[in-house]
Order: structure tokens, then C-alpha cells, then sequence
């Protein structure tokens, strides 16, 4: 029977609470420098340096991850700027992290108007009105929680007959959220394939070469969704339903890819 | 009595039209069937007329000698009669065929001149007919043909021609279409054939004739140079066998194809047909006199443009509406530029397209502007640039438009502003609403407080995956900890052991703790403790753990574990046991407990293991 003395114990446990408040404080650092850069942004854009505030916007999302606050900021700075593309791409990247995000909707109607955009459609079925109450992510992490609770709650009983009747009852509450789960990921899933046009007139190619004839164009700020990528082409299908390949550095993904 | 009348007016007038369509003229034509044949099978020189003649008809004249090909002199006659009755005007017509048979003795194309022939008192002439005798399994020589129509030699780089594929094929051939025309060569766009976009007709070339199918293409070059392309077709065709066919001794060329194939199957083929090499010229346009303007239109076109209104104030916008009419290639047509003028704020047209025919060649372009007036200095709208160029003529065609003057008046002082919201006078010349009106842009956020959400897909990322990992371990840990209960609960001896190993295990731990406090007695007992939890293991149920003594445990231990430093270390362990227990003589901890601790643990182990 081997045994850990415990003097080792003791130093294996502190490295861990060390290494575990090392994490923190970079955390908390980070953070704080992101909030910094991002209060810096914020007065660039109040004297109108646009290029600053959205360097400095991108610094605080380099510093402190994404965050929809500042995608909202960045959006409207790109649209002050004159670049719709940008502006369009960060407001959907805002409403992907949060879509409750009303003044990111309300600016991003803006600007499609004010641009001559086409307007986003309207989510018409009840399927796309249940995906829009959270971001893909949320009901990725509902799903995978509530399959974990159902799969618990199923073999608990088999363990313990004393709380069979509770754990009756929390399944079938379980079961019920996994099913919305299901039904709103099947909802939010669409959208990780959504893009925007960043060119001015982003030319949809017959095939993916750079020397391929123009099929058409996407206007700067034009939303479409990808089916299929080759050699640094997506194949694009626009919002006006128009379809073909466009080189990945002419358009911008709402999610990462 | 007036009823009579009329009746006899109708019958007069029926026996009147009857007359006239008898009167209809007489058509005379001459083929050969088959038109293309091997030597030594039979092809029939046909003569038919077709019209208002007698049944009985005969033809006089006399056939142009062909050398190499003897036309029999007497014709096997056949006829039938047609009698059709359209918006109350019957018509009838006899159809009379004069089959001479025929034999040649080499191979080679024979024509029978044009001929003229009497028939009724009337002449007529026959046209020109061709036989082509050809070595045996060349019959479908020319026979199908896949081309574009026109002939196509020159292109200029991007200019948009509307061609036609055309499949042709010999009147006498069966056949099924297996797939439509497919076109390949990189260096043109590419086109769907379908049903749909076809069409069929019959065509009579050189006194043959062929059923024709149609498809329009617009055919635009992408490269400049040489360019080729190849058109293919997949038919189905029904050969008729060789042997019978030459076997036949009718001249009846509907009597020999009844024989050879009479539920119209024969012998079934897929045959692939190409077009071969289309060599295509494609030229560069020319850099002499090429506008700046120019943005790919070639064709030929015509620009009108439309302003909403000649009067606005700062800030209301007025749309600009141009119409680019013509024939070219309208898909490759950018929105035309309009010059910079800071008095102007100038928003992305919208375009729409409306072709005329079906492959997008003619039509109508519109681009819609919006166009916001910054300042009153705004006097004149900025000038739309717009060139193309003319393939015919080989040039360029510059359709600038010239500054249209309009009156801006001061406004009120809006600043962010949407030009769809500025005035809802903004009107579209057809006088709807330009946009729907929207407010203006909120402002920046001043807190951010969600930094560290990503936007990357739950699925891509390991923590979601490390996530689902961890209740996967811990079921498969339940499932495990569940099978070794019941496997415990089945049998109790594998339970007693498992529970001894337990408490070996922890008296063990106790031993360790009572040496660090420097309790002799503790570590004593403790160590004693994981000694006899490990030997109850061989030794009846019935024996309990604390009844055992060194004596028993001894020749247990020495069987299992050869080391003499272990054994002396237990017998140490029970001797001090025993002198506190039974002497009241207290022990003092060992000069080294690890040491000792150590001995005890191995000879623990031994005793668990075996």
C-alpha cells in the first residue's frame, strides 16, 4: 500500500491554491485592462476619433474575451466610420452573445434602413421565436445539462427506492426542458452559419477561383449564410437569395469559425 | 319557304369550299429511304405528291441519269387520303408515293437532280435528292449531329452572345434521349439543358430530314485566348439488325422497318454524341479609348435617369432612378459610378433586373440612389458615369450623363440622421413612400460588464466537451461502485475481505497519525489493528479478528512474507500489544515509526494480497 507523506500532501495542495489565485488575479487583470481600454474607446469615440476608439475596442476584446458590450460599441463606431459591413457584422456578433441586446437590434435596423439594406426577416416560425429567447450557446449548455440530470435521474432510483417519487417528478420536468432544448437548438443552429458581406460589392463567383466569372454581388452589410467551403471560398447563399462563392476576406462570420 | 332558301345557300356554299380546298396546291417532293445506306442493302428513290390529285394520278417525265446508281423504271405506287374539316373549311388530300428501287455498285454520295414531271396536265418539280452509300457500320455518319448555331469564331472576353445548342438527327433513326446536352470548357459559363428550356422540330437539309432540338444559351467567354468547348449527349438507339434488313426484298421502306423491328425496340444502344473541339476565339477588349467609366458592360445599350423632385431641403433625400435598357451582358453590369461631390451624401443603389427573354440577355437594369443633399451648395446633382462597350463596332460608348440642376433649400439641422427618416416627403417617383422611417442611432454603451463570453460554438469548445465528460465519469464510477455492491451482497466472504482490506487501511492511517502525536499506545493498537484485519482473511468466519493471537497469525505470516525484518516488526508489534495489556507496561515509540510503519504496511499487504 503505497501512501503520498504528508508534507507532500500539504505542498501538492498549496500549488494548487496558488496556481488557483495565479488564475484569478490574471483573470482580474485582464479584465481590468480590458475595462481600461474599453473606458479609453468610449472617449475616443465622444471626439469622434472613430479609428482609435475601434482599435482600442479590439484591444479590450484582445484583453478581456468578447463581449457583447463592446461588439455594440465597436458596431457603432465602424457605422460612424462609414464601414456598414463591420458595423452590420458586430452588431449581429452583439445580438449572437446576447439577444436581448436592444439597442444593438435597434441600431442594426438602423443601419440596414439608412444603407438600404434589406430588412432582417421576421422570425416566423415558432421554432426561430424560441431559438431567438437565447444564444446558441445557452441552449447548447441547457441540453447538455438537462440530458445529464435526465440520464441521473433515471438511474438514481435504482440506487435508492426513498426518493423515487421526487425523482419521478423531476425527470419528467427535466425531460420537458430537454425537449424545448432540443427544439431551440434546432432553432439557434442556422445562425453559426450566418455571414456578412464586408465589401462594397462582394462578387458572388460561379466557382471558387479568384479568376471565376461574377454570378453577382452582396451589398456591404448584405446577410447570407454558408453551405460549403473550398480553398478560402465559401459558398454563399445572399439574403436575396442569390448564391455563390465569395473568398472568406470579403465576408466576416457572425460566429467563429 | 325562306328556310329552303337557306338551305340550299349552306349546301352551295359547303360544295363551294369543298372545291376550293380540292383547289389546294399540289406538293412534290423526292427523297431516298433510307438517305444513307451500305452496299448491297436497298434504298428506294421516293417521288410524293401530296395534294388535290385523282387517285389514280400518274407521273410522265423522265429521272436525270446519276452515274453508278440505276433508278428502276417502274414505281411501286402507294397512296392514302386525308380529309380534315378546320373552322368549317374541309380540306382533302391524297398522298401518293412512287417507290423506284434502286441499286448501286460503289460506294459514295449519289444526287438526283432537280427533275420536272408532269402530273395532270401540270408541271411540277421535283427537288434534288441525295443517297449516301457508305462502308457497312458508318450508317450513323452525320446522321446525329450536336453543334452551336450559329458558328461562334470570335468573342471579346465577357460579352454575353445568344447561341443555340442544336442536336440533329436523320429522320430514319430510332432514338431515345437519355440525358440532355452537357457543356464543358472552364473557360466559358456554364449552362443547364433541360426539357424545359428546349424545343423540338423537324428540319429537311439537303433533302434530308432531321428531327431538331433546340436549346438557347448565352454564351460568355471568362478568359482570353483560344478557348475550347465540347457539348456531349447520351442517346438511346435502336439499330436494326444488318442481316435482315439487307435479307429484305420489299422496296417498302415501311415494310422493311415493320419486319426488322416491328414493336419499334431493335437492337438497343447507348450511344454518347459530342460535339467536338469548338474552338472559340476569345479577345481582350481593347485598352485604346476604354473610359474610365468602363466597369465590364458589353453590349449595346441605352441610360435614362429620373430624379424624384428638382427641389429639396438640407438633409431631405431625393432619389435618383436609372434605367439601363439594351441587350448585352446585363449580369455582369456594376452600378453606374456618380461622381464625388461633398454637397453630397450618397447611399448604395439598389439594382433590379428584368429580362425580356428567357436568358437574360435583353432587358432592363434599374438602380435606385438616394441622394442626400449636406448643404445648400448642392446645386446640381452629381454626374452618373456609365460606359460600355460596342462589340459590332469594336469601340467604346460613353453614356455620362450631363449635371441636372436642382434647387436645395436650408432645412432644419438634423445630425445623425437616416436619410429614409429625414422627410417623409422623400417619395419614389412612382410616389410611394422611399423607405419606411426609422429613428436614429443609439448611443455607445459606457459599461461593459460581460467581457469573457465567446463566439465560438458551444460544440468547438473542450470545456462544453470536458463538461459532458465529467457526469459521464461519474455515472460510469456509479455504475462500477453499483456492480461491485451487488457482487459484495452475493457473497459474503468477498464482503468480509473487502471490509477487513477497509479497516487494515485505516488502522494503518491511525498508526501513522499516533506516531506523528507521539502516542506509543495508539500506534501500537493501530498497527496491531491492520495485522489482524488482514490476517482474519485466512482464518474462519466464525474466529473473530480480536481472538486472533501472534502464535496463530505467525505461521500465516512467515508463509507469505520471507522478510525477517517484517516479522520481527509484528511480533514487536503484538509483544508490546500484550506487555501494556496484560503487564501495564507501557512501550515507548520505535526510534524510527516510518521505518516501522513501513514493515508493518508491507507485511499488511502480503497478508491482503494472498
Amino acid at each position: 500500500m503505497k501512501t503520498i507523506p504528508d508534507k507532500t500532501r500539504f505542498h501538492f495542495r498549496a500549488l494548487i491554491v496558488l496556481l488557483g489565485l495565479l488564475f484569478i488575479a490574471i483573470t482580474h487583470l485582464r479584465a481590468d485592462v480590458a475595462q481600461n481600454l474599453f473606458q479609453s474607446a468610449n472617449e475616443a469615440y465622444g471626439k469622434a476619433d472613430y479609428e482609435t476608439a475601434i482599435k482600442l475596442y479590439q484591444d479590450s476584446i484582445t484583453q478581456g474575451g468578447a463581449s457583447a458590450t463592446v461588439y455594440y460599441n465597436l458596431a457603432n463606431a465602424y457605422y460612424k466610420q462609414g464601414n456598414i459591413g463591420q458595423s452590420v457584422l458586430f452588431y449581429e456578433r452583439a445580438l449572437a452573445l446576447r439577444p436581448g441586446l436592444a439597442e444593438a437590434r435597434h441600431n442594426l435596423q438602423f443601419v440596414r434602413h439608412s444603407s438600404s439594406l434589406p430588412p432582417e426577416s421576421d422570425l416566423d416560425s415558432p421554432i426561430e421565436r424560441l431559438a431567438s429567447r437565447l444564444t446558441l450557446n445557452e441552449w447548447g449548455w441547457l441540453l447538455g445539462t438537462t440530458f445529464w440530470l435526465s440520464v441521473f435521474l433515471v438511474v438514481f432510483p435504482k440506487f435508492s427506492q426513498k426518493w423515487g417519487g421526487v425523482c419521478r417528478i423531476f425527470l419528467t420536468l427535466s425531460l420537458a426542458v430537454l425537449i424545448v432544448s432540443i427544439i431551440g437548438l434546432t432553432g439557434a443552429y442556422p445562425m453559426t452559419k450566418r455571414l456578412v458581406a464586408l465589401s462594397k460589392e462582394t462578387p458572388l463567383r460561379v466557382s471558387p477561383l479568384a479568376d471565376s466569372t461574377k454570378a453577382g454581388y452582396m451589398a456591404a452589410g448584405e446577410m447570407g449564410s454558408y453551405s460549403e467551403m473550398h480553398m478560402g471560398y465559401y459558398l454563399v447563399t445572399s439574403q436575396s437569395g442569390k448564391q455563390g462563392w465569395v473568398a472568406a476576406n470579403d465576408i466576416g462570420m457572425v460566429w467563429a469559425k | 319557304m325562306n328556310l329552303s332558301i337557306k338551305k340550299v345557300y349552306c349546301i352551295l356554299a359547303l360544295l363551294l369550299t369543298t372545291t376550293i380546298g380540292w383547289a389546294a396546291e399540289l406538293k412534290v417532293t423526292a427523297q431516298f429511304s433510307p438517305p444513307v445506306t451500305n452496299l448491297g442493302q436497298r434504298s428506294n428513290y421516293v417521288v410524293v405528291l401530296e395534294g388535290s390529285v385523282s387517285g389514280n394520278v400518274q407521273i410522265a417525265g423522265k429521272i436525270p441519269a446519276v452515274e453508278g446508281l440505276v433508278i428502276g423504271s417502274t414505281p411501286q405506287r402507294s397512296q392514302s387520303s386525308q380529309m380534315q374539316i378546320i373552322n368549317g373549311r374541309m380540306t382533302s388530300s391524297v398522298t401518293v408515293s412512287f417507290n423506284f428501287s434502286t441499286q448501286v455498285t460503289r460506294e459514295g454520295t449519289y444526287t438526283v437532280p432537280a427533275w420536272v414531271v408532269e402530273v395532270e396536265g401540270t408541271k411540277y418539280t421535283i427537288p434534288a435528292a441525295t443517297l449516301q452509300v457508305v462502308p457497312p457500320g458508318e450508317t450513323l455518319r452525320g446522321a446525329i449531329v450536336l453543334e452551336i448555331v450559329p458558328k461562334v469564331e470570335t468573342l471579346y472576353v465577357g460579352q454575353s452572345l445568344p447561341v443555340k445548342v442544336q442536336l440533329r438527327i436523320r429522320d430514319d433513326i430510332q432514338y431515345q434521349l437519355a440525358t440532355f446536352p452537357q457543356m464543358t470548357g472552364d473557360a466559358f459559363t456554364t449552362a443547364q439543358f433541360t426539357q424545359d428550356n428546349g424545343e423540338r422540330n423537324r428540319q429537311i437539309i439537303k433533302g434530308v430530314a432531321y428531327d431538331t432540338f433546340t436549346w438557347p444559351l448565352l454564351l460568355t467567354p471568362l478568359k482570353v485566348g483560344k478557348e475550347m468547348l465540347n457539348l456531349q449527349e447520351d442517346l438511346i438507339l435502336s439499330l436494326p439488325d444488318q442481316q435482315q434488313r439487307s435479307g429484305q426484298m420489299s422496296n417498302d421502306p415501311f415494310f422493311n422497318r415493320f419486319f426488322n423491328d416491328p414493336m419499334g425496340f431493335g437492337r438497343q444502344e447507348r450511344r454518347t454524341i459530342y460535339s467536338g473541339d469548338i474552338n472559340i476565339e476569345v479577345k481582350e477588349l481593347p485598352t485604346e479609348g476604354k473610359p474610365a467609366s468602363f466597369s465590364g458592360a458589353i453590349g449595346m445599350f441605352s441610360l435614362q435617369s429620373k430624379l424624384s423632385g428638382k427641389e429639396t431641403t438640407v438633409g431631405e433625400p431625393i432619389i435618383l432612378t436609372v434605367t439601363l435598357t439594351g441587350e448585352g451582358n446585363f449580369e455582369r453590369i456594376a452600378a453606374p459610378i456618380l461622381s464625388e461631390d461633398p454637397n453630397w451624401r450618397i447611399y448604395p443603389p439598389k439594382s433590379d433586373f428584368k429580362p425580356t427573354d428567357t436568358l437574360g440577355f435583353t432587358g432592363t437594369k434599374t438602380f435606385e440612389y438616394i441622394l442626400r443633399p449636406e448643404s445648400e451648395a448642392a446645386k446640381t446633382i452629381p454626374t452618373l458615369a456609365f460606359s460600355f462597350f460596342e462589340p459590332k463596332d469594336g469601340t467604346y460608348v460613353d453614356l455620362t450623363t450631363k449635371p441636372e440642376a436642382v434647387v436645395v433649400k436650408p432645412g432644419l439641422n438634423v445630425p445623425e440622421i437616416s436619410p429614409s427618416m429625414a422627410s417623409p416627403s422623400a417619395k419614389h417617383p412612382d410616389g410611394k413612400p422611399a423607405l419606411q422611417q426609422t429613428p436614429n442611432l443609439l448611443n455607445i454603451s459606457l459599461l461593459a460588464d460581460d467581457f469573457g463570453t465567446g463566439l465560438v460554438p458551444f460544440y468547438e469548445q473542450r470545456v462544453f466537451w470536458l463538461a459532458q465528460g465529467t457526469p459521464l465519469l461519474l455515472l460510469g464510477g456509479l455504475i462500477f461502485w453499483n456492480i461491485r455492491r451487488q457482487r459484495l451482497l452475493k457473497d459474503p466472504n468477498l464482503m468480509r475481505f473487502s471490509q477487513a482490506r477497509t479497516r487494515a487501511e485505516a488502522a494503518i492511517g491511525q498508526a501513522r497519525r499516533s506516531a506523528i502525536a507521539g502516542d506509543a499506545e495508539a500506534f501500537y493498537t493501530g498497527c496491531r489493528q491492520a495485522l489482524l484485519s488482514a490476517a482474519c482473511k485466512h482464518f474462519p468466519k466464525a474466529m473473530g479478528e480480536e481472538t486472533l493471537t501472534w502464535s496463530e497469525i505467525e505461521p500465516v505470516l512467515t508463509k507469505r512474507c520471507a522478510d525477517p525484518e517484517c516479522l520481527s516488526t509484528a511480533q514487536h508489534v503484538f509483544n508490546a500489544y500484550e506487555a501494556r495489556q496484560f503487564a501495564g507496561r507501557p512501550s515507548a515509540l520505535p526510534s524510527e515509526p516510518e521505518t516501522f510503519l513501513k514493515s508493518i504496511t508491507t507485511a499488511t499487504k502480503k497478508l491482503l494480497e494472498a
